[in-house]
């Protein structure tokens, strides 16, 4: 983790916007935006990996649907 | 994990003065094999001693400590620090990169949340009569701030603190949300990036 | 990461921490069972029943203790402490792993270690009777086996 490797990141101009607006939404720079990507995938793969279900509750909490994911 | 280590300063607590201690960026075996050999015996023979006495004891347990540092391995979302002097850990702190802030101000915006911290059972005051070293907490604040800027997060922080801490959090200038029932009450910390700037500055 | 921290900072945020014990995070916390039984001991005749409980369990399994103590992850001291000596209270966790492995009801096995408190007068005379019942065993006869099964069945009963 200590020494970084540069790739170069091929993106849609949807996948783009998408990525400024995060950006600009959480106050971090495009690649700090992709590396929080990155920890949340794995985060979330682990757990799927491990037999566990992904819900999203609605803010009411009268709603909790599974999320399709991975 | 990084395995960057830092030269840090703990107060020797019987000397009033500074000493040299080293802060890791990773915990490896060596501090849990440190953990499960000096602070363990230490904590259940104190503990032995408070139940019997009748006196209300602390609130810091760390039996679970292999657990949770097994489980995050190779998780990018969390980071582990360790404090070491003299061949002793002193410290230990699990955060995590993932948690987004509360605060109104910075709600939605990512911060290092302090999943754990504690400090080995002969610094603790609620533990022994004369505590050995101070100023752990103040190295794992820096050092989860510092790991904020690096990330992006602009020092931006969070936690949930212990009943007996919340004055040190308070000193440090960090927010006080209030008590957070989904986390048995311990109230829920977070500093902003003008807060970390004063913490911070020399 | 490297922090950089200058002894001069140090030095005059030290004053912050001061006589503070510092420490965040609900798994630094002990689990709200025990602070609610901290100071009351529980009754010997509670205590008396544990240690026979583990053993015979234990030994209904084919365990030595080293291989329990290795099993629960839990120190060897502690399981032997737990089987020999009454009057000493192991820890929560502790109490839970063994509970674990020998698939035992860890809520009662609490009780009876003291770290919770007991609820009443039936269960206490069932800790006694057992204690009674099972004490100076040697191999699991199966007059042995059928005493702990009655036993434990009790205990699984507890709410």
């Amino acid at each position: 983790m200590g020494g970084k490797k540069t790739m170069t990141l091929n993106l849609t101009e949807p996948e783009m916007k998408v990525l400024e607006e995060l950006s600009l939404k959480k106050d971090l720079s495009k690649t700090a935006v992709i590396r929080q990507a990155l920890r949340l995938y794995q985060l979330v793969d682990v757990r799927l990996t491990e037999g566990g279900k992904l819900f999203i509750e609605s803010a009411d909490k009268n709603e909790k649907a599974e999320l399709m994911v991975l | 994990m990084n395995g960057d280590i830092s030269k840090v300063w703990l107060v020797d607590k019987k000397t009033g003065g500074l000493v040299e201690a080293s802060l890791y960026d990773g915990i490896t075996e060596a501090h849990l094999k440190d953990v499960e050999k000096s602070w363990m015996p230490k904590l259940r023979s104190e503990l032995q001693r408070l139940r019997a006495t009748g006196r209300p004891h602390p609130q810091s347990s760390h039996w679970n400590w292999r657990d949770k540092v097994e489980h995050m391995r190779g998780l990018l979302a969390y980071r582990g620090f360790a404090v070491v002097h003299e061949g002793h850990t002193q410290g230990l702190m699990l955060v995590k990169t993932t948690h987004p802030c509360r605060l109104p101000i910075q709600r939605g915006k990512p911060l290092v949340y302090v999943d754990y911290l504690e400090t080995a059972p002969w610094n603790q005051r609620e533990l022994v009569m004369q505590p050995q070293f101070g100023g752990i907490g103040l190295v794992m604040l820096a050092a989860a701030i510092t790991l904020s800027r690096e990330e992006g997060f602009a020092g931006r922080i969070g936690l949930h603190s212990l009943p007996q801490a919340v004055k040190f959090y308070e000193n440090c200038g960090m927010t006080n949300l209030g008590s957070d029932p989904s986390k048995q009450g311990l109230p829920y910390f977070e500093m902003t990036p003008e807060q970390v700037a004063a913490f911070l500055e020399k | 990461m490297k922090l950089t921290l200058t002894k001069d900072w140090v030095v005059r945020r030290a004053a912050l921490e001061n006589d503070i014990d510092v420490a965040a995070g609900l798994a630094a916390r002990h689990p709200s069972i025990e602070d609610s039984q901290a100071s009351v001991p529980a009754p010997i005749e509670t205590r008396l029943a544990l240690g026979p409980l583990v053993h015979l369990t234990r030994r209904k399994h084919s365990l030595s203790i080293e291989k329990l103590a290795e099993e629960a992850r839990v120190d060897l001291a502690e399981v032997i402490s737990i089987e020999r000596d009454p009057s000493f209270r192991p820890e929560p966790r502790t109490v839970f792993q063994i509970a674990d492995v020998l698939k035992l009801p860890a809520k009662s096995l609490l009780q009876l270690s003291g770290n919770t408190a007991v609820k009443d007068e039936a269960f206490r005379d069932a800790a006694v009777r057992f204690a009674a019942r099972s004490a100076s065993v040697e191999r699991l006869t199966s007059e042995e086996r059928k005493i702990l099964e009655e036993y434990v069945a009790f205990l699984s009963r507890q709410r």
